[in-house]
């Protein structure tokens, strides 16, 4: 494993907490502390409600911390105004979701190319990058295909190929296997590995089985909100 | 770094062809609404157009001066029965300033004999300013001359009725001698067709004959210069006012009015006639306008409904494309797009409808109607603004979703 000096996620002294109408305060995520490099494997684990999703939208700019700083590739986030949020999320971050969360009545080729359209590229760029994509992923027969035409593991596929378009610094996956039975999740875990070793593409992953969790190289385990465990994957036995 | 045009455009295509009969429903408020509009306003227009015609046709800034009434053993006979009035007075009018011509003329009624056609109908006798004041001209021959005048020539100048009422064939009329209470006069012109007066006279259906011919061989008695009316053409609607004023100080001078009596003739101003029945016809247009715009807001409101829906039944579609990084201009873009795009159509369809409407009442119904150059882009400009202003809020409302509580969104 190559690891790069620089630090692309330094988390400090994060707290997240939600307010409800009623004024009663939640803590989600209490003193989190964190630096991830480029090109690591990351996955993060911990049961329902024990913060790792939320973390996950912070990490992801979807959502903003309560206090603490968090610095993604150098830019300290919670100072960027929305259109700034918006760039870094277009130009640094990659997307997978449980949901797959493509766009319904736009081809395989046209999801995939979103990023790219988005950051203001014509066809003529979008359209050979996205084919690519596709390919790498194992979907050169499906790239006209609609969301509703493609199988759970399809439409996973395409949603990496479209986390990867823009060519991001990480990639954030959110339990992406959840909906998938064990065959297509050891399928798509393979295709992550293949990114972060060959493209050395930093890939974190949010999940709660052990054996998804086996594909990356470092756990951090939370636990009602706080990160509890933070070390190789071998040394929290689990086996791949 | 923002989406290209094209880009949103076809975002924007595709979200609207995904329900095309919601789409399409949306429209149909705004194409009913400019229809309405365009058709309402060319009945309108065509109401006014009709008005002003009449007024055209009468001649503008003018004012009629008529003798005064006779008043015999206390019964009073009414405007132009005194024989107050003198050619002379009309050179006193023409001299002030302001005037561009003052006509005097002298009407009657009479019977007309051509061969085995005869016709009642009213004969004027004028100077040659009359048909210019009136701006009225010639269809063929020639205008009656102040040689006419001078010698009081028995020539008549005849309106296209009168000439379709005692001629076969109008051809025949130029140098046809017809018999006017058995005197013989030569036709040697005829005037265009001038169609309806504002009270809805035929002002076609006249004989025009030099006005000294008409003092002295027709109408004439005992005040052989006497006169019926004096047209008056001012220079400009802004010296009417004071022209009146003028005009009347003058005749109460020639007339060796004391200045306590009345005067002893009438002026009319006729501008102030037809402008009164201009405010008619616009108080009309502004009442179908008023309706027609009530059902395009209604239409307008449509779209803001649909719009709101489309955001929130999309709402996990923009946190998606937020989370990949579109921006919140582009969105904002994309929903007003959508938006204008629906008005727009819904405005070119609702033209084309409202066009044809309005070509089918002309023809149904007889209405007179005028689709205007300035209705289209009204139409069109009212169109893209309600598109604007409907679809701004929900355009707005998409734009600013956060993209975690977009994604959460079931």
């Amino acid at each position: 494993m190559q690891q790069s000096p620089s630090p692309l996620v330094v988390v400090n002294h994060l707290y997240k907490q939600y307010e409800s109408d009623a004024g009663v305060v939640t803590p989600v995520l209490k003193d989190v502390n964190l630096t991830i490099h480029e090109g690591e494997f990351v996955a993060i684990m911990g049961p329902s409600g024990s913060g790792k999703s939320t973390f996950m939208n912070v990490l992801g700019c979807l959502d903003v911390q309560t206090d603490g700083d968090y610095i993604l590739s150098g830019q300290d986030v919670r100072r960027l105004n929305n259109e700034q949020a918006a760039e870094l999320r277009n130009r640094v971050l990659g997307f997978v979701f449980q949901g797959f969360n493509l766009l319904p009545r736009r081809t395989a080729v046209h999801n995939v190319a979103m990023p790219l359209i988005c950051a203001g590229k014509e066809k003529v760029e979008w359209e050979p990058r996205a084919i690519e994509l596709l390919k790498k992923v194992g979907l050169s027969e499906r790239l006209h295909s609609m969301p509703n035409e493609l199988s759970g593991g399809q439409q996973q596929r395409v949603a990496i190929a479209r986390a990867m378009a823009n060519y991001p610094h990480v990639v954030l996956a959110d339990e992406p296997t959840g909906n998938l039975d064990s065959t297509t999740s050891n399928d798509i875990m393979n295709l992550f590995r293949e990114l972060n070793e060959k493209e050395g593409i930093t890939i974190i992953v949010v999940t709660h089985e052990p054996d998804i969790a086996a594909y990356a190289k470092r756990l951090i385990k939370f636990r009602d909100g706080v990160l509890v465990y933070d070390g190789t994957v071998n040394d929290a036995g689990i086996n791949a | 770094m923002s989406m290209t045009k094209q880009a949103i455009l076809g975002e924007a295509w595709v979200s609207l062809g995904a329900n095309k009969m919601r789409s399409f429903l949306t429209m149909l408020g705004i194409i009913i609404g400019v229809a309405s509009v365009v058709l309402m306003l060319s009945i309108g227009q065509g109401v006014q157009n009709k008005i002003q015609d009449s007024i055209n046709s009468m001649g503008s800034n003018l004012f009629i001066v008529l003798s005064g009434s006779a008043s015999t053993g206390g019964i009073r006979m009414g405007s132009g029965s005194s024989p107050t009035l003198k050619t002379s007075d009309a050179q006193e009018i023409a001299a002030l300033n302001g005037v561009v011509a003052a006509a005097p003329a002298l009407p009657g009624n009479a019977q007309v004999v051509f061969n085995a056609s005869n016709w009642a109908t009213q004969i004027t006798g004028i100077t040659p300013d009359y048909l210019k004041v009136r701006e009225w001209h010639l269809l063929s021959g020639a205008n009656i001359n102040d040689a006419d005048v001078r010698g009081a020539t028995r020539v008549a100048v005849l309106g296209t009725t009168t000439v379709e009422n005692l001629f076969p064939s109008p051809d025949e009329a130029i140098g046809s001698i017809i018999r006017i209470k058995n005197i013989p006069f030569e036709v040697i012109g005829i005037l265009e067709s001038k169609g309806q007066s504002l009270e809805g006279r035929d002002q076609d259906d006249a004989i025009f004959i030099p006005l000294t011919t008409a003092q002295r061989k027709l109408f004439g008695n005992q005040f052989p210069d006497s006169v019926r009316q004096i047209m008056v053409k001012a220079e400009s609607e802004k010296v009417m006012d004071k022209l009146e004023n003028d005009m009347r100080d003058a005749l109460r001078a020639a007339h060796h009015l004391a200045e306590r009596s009345e005067d002893d003739f009438n002026i009319r101003n006729l501008t102030a006639v037809a402008e009164s029945a201009q405010t008619t016809g616009e108080a009309m247009s502004l009442l179908l306008g008023s309706i027609a715009s009530i059902s395009l807001l209604v239409g307008g409101i449509g779209i803001m409904n649909i719009m709101l829906v489309s955001v929130t039944e999309r709402t996990r579609e923009i946190g998606i494309r937020k989370a990949i990084g579109a921006h919140e201009s582009d969105i904002l873009l994309q929903f007003l797009l959508e938006a204008v795009m629906i008005s727009l159509t819904g405005g070119i369809v609702g033209m084309l409808l409202g066009c044809a409407g309005s070509f089918i009442a002309t023809w149904t119904l007889k209405v007179q109607t005028d689709v205007s150059l300035v209705s289209i882009i009204l139409s069109f400009v009212v169109a893209a603004a309600v598109g604007i202003f409907f679809g701004y809020y929900p355009a707005r409302k998409a734009a600013r979703l956060k993209p975690i509580d977009a994604l959460r969104y079931q």
